[in-house]
């Protein structure tokens, strides 16, 4: 997806790519003249929503230096490029608008941020008792940075604490089915149980499929989780067509 | 699948109860409801109250009521009252493990029996009464005749 903006004399468009540590979005900068070179800004892994640009790279073939004014251009153009889209996104009412729980107070469900990952880590490791801190930072980082479209990580805030979670994706074509949103997580707080959290966490990411074109919800989990089993069960899940096999290696 | 008729009757009669939380039945308004023998649920329900899954009221206008949060209370538990659901480990001296066709027919069948336990196990009254509210079979072939509709108790 490719975005023009000139900016006096100076043309930035946002470049998205994949190379073998996973995606990046750059932004080409250049100069509206024929002879002008063009640089390709990288922007560190952090956010841009709310956060700080820890890193800025440049590359350009002929090794010419990118000058201030151009990264300048290029970090502002970045910035305004994503607020866009995070305010986009503000507007879906199913994922920013307060609910209001009658058991549970107003629960805020909105899509995680960077400054979520250590309250998270603490969550899951109090719901489940073991410590997954690097499996939580690569999967904040999968789901934070890359195919937000088709990608869900949200949160069930109250008081400024987060009480559960909720992750999807849509994946396509995968064993032969159409595009479908699959969940992959759901957690909430043990306390906080049974005041409808789960149910607006599962409703927000519903929603959030639908926008997203799909019009079905899938998960699989193990038979004997039947605290989660029943939750699914609950929203109107049923048995789907699949059968889960497997085998151990010799 | 099917059931022995007395988990059928027994899911009857506590989805009946369940849905009708504020008032009590009597075992003979639900058998004429789902056309059922009023003697066979009356020795369901007996049955049903001493697992503590329906109360009795006694007197005048008495029947059942349900006993259990309808929240917690799975088609497990209703259905394990009357048959047993899961795989049943067989003896060491069933003829069926004595050879490798029967071993192997175990496995598949225990698999059966494993994902019938789970479903089982993960669905509450209160699930089955939303899904009866949904009634996602409104379009299927397969269930032809509309449901009865249950008279209100005044």
């Amino acid at each position: 997806m490719f975005l023009y903006l000139n900016q006096e004399s100076v043309t930035c468009r946002i470049i998205r790519g994949e190379w073998v540590s996973g995606a990046f979005v750059a932004v080409e900068v250049s100069h509206n003249h024929p002879s002008a070179f063009s640089h390709l800004v990288f922007f560190g892994p952090q956010s841009p929503e709310g956060g700080t640009f820890d890193c800025a790279e440049s590359s350009n073939p002929c090794g010419t230096r990118l000058s201030e004014s151009l990264a300048s251009q290029a970090k502002q153009y970045y910035i305004t490029f994503f607020a866009e889209r995070r305010n986009a996104a503000r507007n879906l009412p199913a994922m920013m608008t307060p609910i209001t729980s009658g058991k549970a107070g107003t629960i805020h469900i909105r899509p995680a941020v960077n400054s979520d990952l250590l309250r998270l880590i603490a969550l899951d490791e109090e719901v489940t008792g073991l410590a997954k801190r690097d499996y939580w930072k690569e999967t904040f980082a999968r789901y934070r940075t890359r195919r937000r479209l088709s990608q869900f990580f949200l949160v069930a805030e109250h008081r400024g604490r987060i009480e559960g979670f909720i992750i999807g994706e849509v994946r396509a074509w995968e064993f032969g089915e159409p595009p479908c949103g699959w969940i992959f997580a759901v957690q909430v707080r043990s306390k906080t149980r049974l005041k409808g959290v789960g149910t607006q966490l599962f409703s927000a990411l519903c929603d959030a499929f639908r926008r997203a074109g799909v019009e079905k919800v899938r998960t699989m989990l193990a038979r004997d989780n039947h605290l989660v089993l029943s939750f699914f069960r609950s929203q109107g899940m049923m048995a789907g067509p699949f059968i889960e096999l497997e085998t151990t290696l010799a | 699948m099917k059931l022995q008729k007395a988990s059928s009757f027994a899911l009857y009669a506590v989805l009946e109860l369940a849905g009708n939380s504020t008032s009590q039945l009597s075992g003979t308004e639900i058998a004429d409801k789902y056309g059922i023998s009023a003697h066979h649920l009356a020795k369901v329900l007996r049955d049903l109250g001493r697992a503590g899954i329906v109360d009795a009221v006694r007197g005048v206008g008495g029947g059942y009521r349900l006993a259990v949060n309808a929240k917690r209370l799975t088609l497990l538990d209703v259905i394990q009252v009357f048959e047993p659901i899961g795989p049943q480990s067989a003896s060491k001296d069933d003829p069926e493990l004595a050879t490798e066709a029967g071993c192997a027919l175990r496995m598949v069948l225990d698999e059966l029996d494993d994902h019938a336990l789970a479903t089982f196990q993960s669905i509450t009254i209160s699930t089955m009464l939303k899904l009866m509210a949904r009634r996602p079979w409104a379009d299927s072939q397969r269930f032809a005749k509309p449901p009865r509709k249950f008279a209100s108790r005044r």
